[in-house]
């Protein structure tokens, strides 16, 4: 535990003191700001419809966080001195998810000004707030896992970002396409997209289908991940 | 491989179980133990069009309970299609007020008049039971017609009773045998303009007796006096103008819009307000037994009834009954018959019949004029699904999420982008310039 927490500790002041990780707190930040006010033009107290466009920022954000994870250590040339240190792959992929998710956390953090703010001026559901924070973490998390896969596979700090985020939309449209199609393979279309797993947490509801699926992705995302790190070892 | 293979297994029995816990106050998405039995015996597609304004809340709620239905059987597609964006798709369903949901199932089709569990719940009932039921509407005294599409028909009214699964028939209890037929499952009198002749009125007391479902919708303008067929259930027609200067459509008093409806019962559901122009009143008898009499509509209090509209004043004046006066009342009454029609086809012996009366004292709120304005639509559908038994069919256990205003005023929205785009991001710069300009003093000091 103490060597996945020392790899994420590194890793988050990687990101929260460099310029990069300062300009996507601030940008996630206002942002949501912007969404939030964009949302309260309806004049009504409800945090719906500002929670959907989070989860694609978050998708974004995730793309761009994990970048560090090893496509920058690689462009660095610290990643060789890494694989070779005393730390087991599993415990690499482990910390490298933690910081990046910690730092995802804390963009999250940035955001609770907002319904904050609409409960001192109105009275939201408060159901709705709470699971839409609990779906913007797991899917975070999932996200990131997928980022610091993609991010394995490549040196370059664009390729990693844009392959990440090409990857995570490429889920959410399928989703879209899925509505033209029928049978069995609109379904699992429908199902392997984010988008159809996003609707519960904005309506208020925690649903299992909801949490195992991103936990899913998650969990396939670090063996991605490892099986990836195997491959370069 | 092994990973992949346990990663699949478990999202499929997620899949197949779905447990969700609903956090949402009053338990908006959380469907009643009856609408899933319901859904789960949907054994073909079931396509669910619901025509709300895209964007607003009411269309995100009813995504989101929509939603709610095809997670519990897959075989519901849904959509919400925004009238005036497809005013083509509107008019090809016959849609004429927002709000409304079209089902379709197996070449059938029906429509709820809203998004709630309730009514999209009821209706999937109807179109499973696969049947319709037939109501008789009066004719031969004057009613308007079920063909007209003039502001003072009834072809809205026509429409909206296809819509429902109802079978609207004609019947002139003024010839033949004058009786009600044994097919019809209400009779609605809908503005009759002459008096029943003693034939008719005969013939709806027997109905009525025998535990007939009646509505009669007739104001002062008309010669009617349901008196002798109303009084012994409880309801009596009282006649007169009544005026509401505290609410009415614009600067005519005559022309009501009633927010007070006091029943907890199914057919002022989901009715917030109607629009009864030139009403009479209704005088309501007390519970007594079996029977069970109720307000359905109330002026304010400021109200008052004009027993002689003809005598041209509008204001109060002495002669006038100051109000609240009942507008609409429903009437229920179950009792046993010895020697009736038995618990059973071929059975002999007594049976219960629930006789069911439903009463308003306006007669054009039903038109093609009126039926669209305010709650009337609604209130209409709820009377004779109430009058037919379809009332409540599903017991609904979520409720709408409810308006939650909060108006985005030019200051609010100031200080909300004052703080979340200039307050939040100033300070997360500032806390990495400050650890920033921190850290070189601190190395800077180091080298000296």
């Amino acid at each position: 535990m103490a060597v996945i927490a020392a790899v994420a500790r590194r890793d988050l002041r990687a990101i929260w003191f460099s310029a990069f990780g300062v300009g996507c707190a601030a940008g996630f930040a206002a942002l949501s700001g912007v969404l939030l006010v964009i949302d309260l033009r309806s004049d009504q107290a409800r945090l719906d419809n500002w929670f959907g466009p989070l989860f694609v920022m978050v998708a974004l954000l995730a793309s761009l966080l994990t970048v560090r994870s090893f496509a920058d250590e690689e462009r660095t040339g610290s990643l060789e001195l890494l694989l070779t240190m005393p730390v087991t792959p599993w415990q690499l992929v482990a910390g490298k998810v933690l910081g990046a998710s910690i730092a995802l956390s804390g963009a999250l953090i940035t955001t609770l000004v907002c319904p904050l703010l609409v409960m001192v001026h109105g009275s939201p559901d408060s159901g709705p707030i709470l699971t839409g924070y609990v779906g913007l973490v797991l899917a975070g998390v999932a996200f990131v896992c997928v980022g610091v896969a993609v991010s394995a596979a490549t040196s370059s700090f664009l390729t990693a970002a844009s392959a990440t985020a090409a990857v995570l939309m490429a889920l959410w449209f399928g989703g879209v396409i899925a509505n033209n199609l029928s049978g069995r393979l609109q379904t699992v279309l429908t199902y392997l997209s984010p988008s159809s797993h996003v609707t519960g947490f904005l309506r208020g509801t925690l649903s299992v289908a909801d949490a195992v699926y991103f936990v899913s992705l998650a969990i396939l995302g670090a063996f991605v991940t490892r099986a990836v790190l195997a491959l370069r070892r | 491989m092994v990973v992949l293979a346990v990663v699949v297994g478990l999202n499929l029995v997620a899949y197949a179980d779905n447990r969700q816990v609903d956090l949402s106050a009053a338990n908006s998405f959380t469907l009643s133990p009856e609408t899933v039995a319901l859904l789960h015996q949907v054994g073909h597609p079931l396509q669910i069009v619901a025509f709300l304004t895209t964007g607003g809340p009411d269309a995100r709620d009813a995504s989101y309970l929509l939603n709610r239905y095809r997670e519990v059987n897959h075989r519901i597609s849904w959509s919400v299609v925004d009238p005036d964006a497809n005013p083509g798709e509107a008019k090809a369903y016959g849609i004429t007020s927002y709000s409304t949901v079209v089902l379709s199932y197996q070449g059938r089709r029906i429509t709820a008049p809203d998004a709630q569990e309730a009514d999209l719940s009821t209706a999937i009932l109807r179109l499973l039971r696969g049947s319709t039921q037939q109501v008789c509407v009066m004719t031969g005294d004057g009613e308007p017609d079920l063909q007209d599409t003039g502001p003072n028909g009834l072809a809205d009214v026509a429409t909206v009773l296809r819509q429902n699964a109802f079978d609207a028939t004609a019947v002139d209890l003024t010839v033949g045998t004058g009786t009600v037929p044994s097919t019809c499952a209400a009779v609605l009198e809908m503005g009759p303009q002459q008096p029943w002749s003693p034939g008719e009125v005969t013939a709806l007391q027997g109905y009525l007796h025998k535990g007939g479902r009646l509505m009669v919708l007739t104001s002062s303008l008309s010669n009617t006096d349901p008196n002798a067929v109303l009084q012994p259930w409880g309801i009596g027609f009282e006649g007169g103008l009544v005026l509401d200067p505290a609410r009415s459509e614009g600067v005519d008093w005559s022309n009501v819009v009633v927010q007070d409806l006091p029943s907890a019962g199914p057919v002022d559901e989901g009715v917030t307000s109607l629009q009864f122009p030139a009403p009479s009143a209704l005088v309501v008898g007390r519970n007594s037994g079996a029977l069970t009499v109720e307000d359905l509509a109330q002026t304010s209090s400021q109200s008052y009834v004009d027993p002689d509209p003809s005598s041209g004043t509008l204001t109060f004046s002495p002669g006038d009954v100051p109000g609240p006066a009942v507008l609409a009342a429903a009437s229920d009454s179950s009792q046993v018959l010895n020697g009736g029609p038995g618990p059973a086809p071929g059975v002999a012996g007594p049976s219960a019949v629930h006789t069911r009366l439903f009463v308003t004292g306006c007669d054009t709120w039903m038109t093609n004029g009126f039926l669209g304005n305010l709650g009337n639509r609604r209130f209409f559908v709820n009377a004779v699904d109430w009058l037919t038994g379809q009332d409540n069919l599903v017991l609904a256990t979520s409720q709408a999420p409810g308006s939650r205003p909060l108006p985005l005023t030019p200051a609010l929205q100031a200080e909300l982008l004052g703080v979340t785009v200039g307050a939040v991001p100033g300070l997360i710069v500032s806390a990495a310039l400050g650890r920033a300009g921190w850290l070189r003093r601190r190395r800077s000091k180091r080298r000296q």
